[in-house]
């Protein structure tokens, strides 16, 4: 890894010894002073963004980095000068030194078409549905390098394209956008930032809609390209650890404020803001190379540990009791009835997929969209039947079960979703929420379940003073806390989770994590943890299982698995985490 | 594809000729339900009453216009005879129900087409101008056009029309079905609540679109607000409001029979309210059934476009067997 750091970003040391700061700030290209914006309504206003300044110098990477709500996102927009009417914006913002804020709707326009490259956040919803790729390109490249004719206009779509990453760009450019993969669609995108000459391509987390490995694909794309034609890169990210591997230099923010900036190692390695530590501390992928020295801190795992056979497999077939969820040769597959009819088109989302998950330990299953995980998931808890196989959770069979049967089986297993908002209803308060399975199973009474639903919060440590809050008035980790006290609530002993952290800003995640984990030592509980991020199951798991393609192409301890991968999608996945060119 | 696009088609006239029979029986059985005598009517017609008939000729005249049959049998053999092209005779014109229709049909045609297009392109205007205003309060006064458009009953818009432009200004004539000058009210009145409620929709439908992330991210690359809204807003915008096409062409003909009665046009409308009026089950019986074709072929019509607009949409046929 620290091979590929030092000859990837030869130019890194180099701009680590000189300040940018005082090369004048005239040679800016983007030049940002004491920005300040609000977001008004109708009663208050917001600041979400106070005091900022930050410098981008030719042809040099910065990152943007911060938590939800940082402002990061608003400092995007006013630097393409697209902030809402009713914001109220101050200070500088000059891109190639022309002023942003002070222009008129006209000028800022021009600045936009002939200075920035936008690169936008979520590619599923940036292009227009009903315009196929290559004219909503060939519009961008009329507007930006004043071409004219459809023949000139097409040559350089394709140019576009091909320098984008596509293989085949004339079919792709007659191509809609649903035709195409997120990790295609956001090549598209770059292709349309990189049209005319920009000084400066903005990027609004430009792959945090995306799988690892593509992530890594289009991460690559964008320095190449950036690189090679010597442009200005913003980055915006949540991640701290994209940010370490892509650029020279990193802004934190932190409730609209610049709270730390500097060169990327200084950042990593010897930040005196408090902040900057926490975010360090909290991202996963920086603890991935040391999470074997992790897994000795907490006591309770190592002698999980072992207790396993010496060869580090745990038993799966030996008894059944051992077994908290297996899953036996299962197949699935999807087809429509006019799929079936033609016998083409019918889709195997799972094929002869054999696992299991210890009691009292976790197993995590990495893949990912499209990988068949969640069909897994959703086999396990009796919620679709495998089209062949079986699968038995606490040692009850859920494909053959009735609907009774699975009805009691599922009080020994429950299920935290990925996005806590949207799995907890905004109008019940928390009180009603946690309590829920407890009156779905008529177990105790009103007095006995209060005392339960109060016994509940002090374990996933949130104050009491919450039970007659509503969900939406909580945060993001607020939310799966107590979605994890009400899978809880009725004492079950395995409980499945659907990707639980991955809709949580970094320091967040690590907090859920460590309760997840303190949760497990306490109860016994078995999990089985559904996860794309390979560095967050690093973490947790005591087993992985690597699924591609509907198939298990690896399963096994999780040191084993991911610091000795056999399959080549595995090291794929573990090369894909990003923040390992900093070791 | 085309073997999919074949099928989706076939299902779909069944279901087309399902609803135009659905609509041909529903109706038959109301009218019948009407505590009147045929043959009363059709004498009151000729100006003649029924306690004045022999026993005798009654019956010749319930033979003679089959309704001396059970009203099973009546109903069949109207159905086989529709099913021909013979919708009967109507009781107080004593003319074949598809003459006359076809004689009246022509200037309906013209008016509600008229009015289509108004509607269309005046709404189409308004939710570009609301979108394109910048200034917020005349976004909200012309956003809040079309609610008054629905709101207020059409009758009384060409009553006001009227009394405006014919009996004040002289400009245009009250009544009648001369020369263009007399499309010109008629059609107004009847494109005012179509064209509200399509405003209504193509607003909401702007508005939402231009929230649209691909909307910020043209507004991002540099494209002018203009430009966007013609080649990205408009399009995206305006598919979903296809689907009502059907729903607007059923409120055209209630605004036909408003528009004609207003205006004293001999229309297709006029005919339909007069013979309510007059309980002539033969015509309203024709007028049903060509307002509920009208109806199918414009909704079939829009579900064959709509894929041809947005690709995303492919011609699936429901899962029958």
């Amino acid at each position: 890894m620290s091979e590929r750091s030092t000859t990837g970003r030869g130019h890194t040391v180099v701009s680590g010894e000189s300040d940018p700061q005082q090369e004048g700030d005239s040679a800016a290209v983007l030049r940002i002073r004491n920005l300040q914006v609000d977001y008004r309504t109708r009663a208050r206003s917001v600041h979400a963004v106070r005091d900022a300044s930050i410098d981008v110098y030719p042809s040099q990477a910065m990152a943007i980095v911060g938590e939800s709500g940082s402002g990061k996102s608003t400092i995007v927009h006013a630097i393409l000068g697209i902030l809402p009417d009713s914001t109220r914006i101050d200070g500088v913002i000059e891109v190639g030194g022309r002023d942003m804020i002070r222009s008129s709707e006209r000028e800022r326009r021009e600045i936009r078409r002939s200075d920035i490259g936008f690169i936008p956040q979520d590619p599923q919803s940036s292009l227009d549905p009903t315009m196929r790729i290559g004219a909503q390109l060939g519009q961008i490249i009329a507007l930006k390098e004043g071409l004219e004719g459809r023949q000139s206009i097409h040559a350089r779509v394709l140019e576009l394209l091909h320098e984008a990453g596509f293989d085949d760009p004339e079919l792709r450019s007659r191509q809609y956008p649903h035709e195409l993969s997120g990790g295609l669609k956001q090549r598209a995108l770059i292709a349309a930032a990189m049209a005319g000459s920009p000084k400066i391509i903005v990027a609004d987390e430009p792959t945090s809609a995306l799988d690892v490995t593509v992530q890594k694909v289009i991460l690559d794309r964008i320095e190449e390209l950036v690189r090679r034609r010597g442009i200005a890169l913003l980055m915006v990210t949540h991640d701290l650890a994209v940010a370490a591997d892509r650029v020279q230099r990193i802004v934190v923010m932190h409730h609209g404020q610049v709270v730390d900036q500097g060169d990327t190692a200084a950042i990593l390695q010897h930040s005196t803001k408090a902040y900057t530590r926490e975010l360090v501390d909290s991202a996963p992928a920086f603890e991935f190379d040391g999470a074997d020295r992790r897994e000795e801190e907490r006591g309770g795992r190592v002698s999980a540990e072992e207790k396993r056979p010496p060869d580090g497999r745990p038993s799966h077939t030996a008894d059944h009791d051992s077994n908290a969820v297996v899953w036996n040769d299962v197949t699935k597959t999807f087809g429509s009835y006019t799929a079936s009819r033609h016998a083409t088109g019918a889709l195997t989302a799972l094929r002869k997929v054999s696992i299991a998950a210890p009691a009292g330990e976790t197993l995590a299953i990495v893949g990912e969209s499209g990988s068949g995980k969640s069909t897994l998931l959703r086999i396990a808890l009796g919620l679709i039947r495998p089209s062949s196989g079986t699968a038995s959770v606490n040692g009850i069979d859920v494909v053959s079960s009735n609907r009774k049967e699975l009805r009691l089986a599922r009080r020994g297993f429950q299920l935290v979703q990925q996005n806590p908002y949207q799995s907890l209803d905004g109008r019940l308060t928390i009180r009603d929420v946690i309590a829920e399975p407890l009156k779905a199973f008529h177990v105790g009474n009103r007095s006995s379940r209060d005392r339960r639903v109060r016994e509940l919060l002090d374990r996933v440590a949130l104050p009491q003073s919450l039970l007659g809050a509503r969900a939406s008035e909580l945060s993001g980790g607020q939310c799966q806390r107590v979605a994890i006290a009400r899978a809880l609530a009725i004492r079950p002993t395995t409980v499945f989770l659907d990707e639980p952290v991955s809709a949580l800003d970094v320091s967040v995640q690590a907090q859920v994590i460590d309760l997840l984990i303190e949760l497990q030592r306490d109860l016994g509980l078995s999990y089985v943890f559904v996860s794309h991020d390979l560095a967050v199951v690093a973490l947790i798991a005591h087993n992985v299982a690597v699924l591609q393609h509907g198939e298990v192409v690896e399963s096994g301890e999780t040191g084993q698995v991911i610091y000795n991968p056999a399959h080549p999608y595995t090291q794929r996945l573990i090369d894909s985490i990003p923040g390992r060119r900093v070791h | 594809m085309r073997k999919h696009a074949f099928v989706y088609m076939v299902a779909r006239i069944a279901q087309a000729v399902l609803v135009l029979w659905a609509a041909y029986t529903v109706t038959y059985v109301i009218l019948n339900l009407l505590p009147a005598d045929p043959i009363a009517l059709i004498l009151k017609a000729k100006g003649t009453d029924v306690s004045s008939v022999t026993p005798a000729q009654l019956r010749t005249l319930k033979q003679s216009y089959g309704l001396d049959q059970g009203a099973w049998h009546q109903y069949v053999t109207m159905l086989f005879n529709a099913l021909r092209g013979d919708f009967g005779t109507s009781y107080t014109y004593d003319v074949p129900v598809i003459k006359l229709i076809s004689l009246r049909v022509g200037s309906t045609l013209l008016i509600s087409a008229l009015s289509i297009v108004v509607a269309i392109v005046a709404a189409f205007l308004l939710a570009f101008l609301a979108a394109y205003m910048r200034r917020p309060f005349l976004r909200r006064f012309l956003a809040a056009l079309p609610v008054l458009g629905a709101s207020v009953p059409s009758f009384w818009v060409g009553l006001l029309l009227m009394q405006v432009f014919s009996f004040g200004l002289g400009w245009l004539p009250s009544m009648g079905m001369q020369g263009w000058k007399s499309l010109v009210l008629p059609t107004i009145t009847m494109s005012i609540p179509t064209g509200a409620l399509l405003a209504q929709l193509l607003i909401g439908g702007f508005e939402e679109t231009i929230r649209s992330q691909y909307v910020t991210v043209a507004r991002a690359y540099g494209l002018g607000r203009g430009r966007i809204l013609i080649s990205h807003v408009t399009k995206n915008a305006s598919l979903p409001t296809l689907t009502i096409l059907g729903l607007i062409v059923g409120e055209t003909v209630t605004g036909a029979i408003v528009a004609e009665t207003v205006f004293s046009r001999q229309g297709l409308g006029m005919l339909i309210q007069q013979s309510v009026t007059s309980q002539d089950i033969p015509v309203i019986q024709g007028a049903v059934v060509l307002a509920a074709g009208a109806f199918v072929l414009v909704n079939l019509a829009v579900d064959v476009i709509y894929p041809l607009l947005d690709p995303r949409i492919v011609l699936h046929s429901k899962a029958k067997g």
